[in-house]
């Protein structure tokens, strides 16, 4: 479990740089101002939801649906291993609770009972925990991709009146500040 | 483009229901199978032991165990074969002058499950 976890979040990680936009060259960075096709942004929210609206420009809702929906996915991964957790615990009081049904006395297997009970108790509580996360990260994924193909959360946005925009400054990268007048 | 997003939007819903938690409790049997024995009264006439009690229902009796605990703990039990038995009669135990006895009773089923263990009664040995 904690395997497919790690692959997952890494994963995660090798798409979000894809979609940064900035590649190390030699010893500096170049910056790429390239915008990408919504095609292309489409399929990156798809792998990933926010990647597609953050290589397209918006960066404020690519960024909040990256996190989101991480924030989402961890809980999820987490709830589930625990969820297994309580359910190996749940197997071993409840074998054995049933082993004392051969040779044992009413007093312990009162306990074991208890204990067997309090075990399905969390598995139920971890169970639904993990079923919430699952319906938000599918929730926000869907979202994601309602944004993506019919709201036009790819589209490139509008020019504000003021931004900051990438520029060299030499060979180095910086940050410029452009105001526009109509 | 409608086809595709039911495409996914079933794999979204397979996701999240596919989490099941079919896990049961197992069967309860401790609270059944042997009833309590109840109205529990030991006796010493001289040097006859003897405890007698009730059984609501002796279903799954096999037997029944007569514990005696003196005051220093040490315990002695005695096994009553018979599920239909409500008396238990001893005349040669050893019991120890002024010493004070607690006496408890539980039955046994054919597998060796002890059942609850009923009220205890008191016996003063003088």
């Amino acid at each position: 479990m904690w395997r497919l976890q790690r692959i997952i979040v890494a994963a995660g990680m090798v798409l979000m740089l894809m979609a940064t936009g900035a590649t190390a060259q030699g010893a500096g960075f170049q910056l790429k101002q390239d915008q990408v096709s919504p095609g292309q942004a489409r399929l990156l929210s798809v792998l990933y939801p926010g990647l597609g609206q953050l290589a397209a420009g918006h960066r404020q809702r690519g960024t909040a649906m990256i996190v989101g929906h991480t924030v989402f996915l961890v809980a999820w991964l987490s709830s589930n291993s625990d969820f297994g957790t309580h359910e190996d615990q749940f197997d071993l009081e409840s074998a054995g609770y049933s082993s004392l049904r051969e040779g044992g006395n009413f007093e312990n297997a009162r306990e074991a009972w208890r204990r067997v009970s309090d075990r399905k108790d969390d598995m139920d509580q971890a169970h639904t925990t993990r079923v919430t996360c699952a319906a938000l990260t599918a929730v926000l994924y869907g979202y994601n991709l309602v944004d993506v193909f019919l709201l036009g959360g790819v589209e490139p946005p509008q020019d504000r009146r003021m931004s900051l925009r990438p520029r060299k400054i030499g060979e180095a990268p910086g940050l410029a500040l452009v105001a526009r007048w109509r | 483009m409608m086809k595709r997003l039911l495409l996914l939007a079933t794999a979204l819903a397979l996701m999240v229901f596919g989490c099941s938690n079919d896990t049961k409790l197992p069967a309860k049997y401790h609270d059944d199978v042997l009833d309590q024995p109840t109205a529990v009264e030991a006796l010493l006439d001289g040097s006859d032991f003897s405890v007698t009690w009730q059984m609501t229902s002796t279903a799954n009796v096999d037997g029944y165990v007569v514990s005696l605990t003196d005051t220093s703990g040490a315990q002695d039990t005695r096994f009553v074969d018979d599920s239909t038995a409500t008396t238990y009669t001893d005349a040669g135990l050893q019991l120890q002058s002024a010493t004070f006895y607690i006496i408890r009773l539980w039955a046994v089923d054919d597998v060796g499950f002890f059942g609850p263990t009923s009220e205890p009664d008191t016996l003063v040995v003088p």
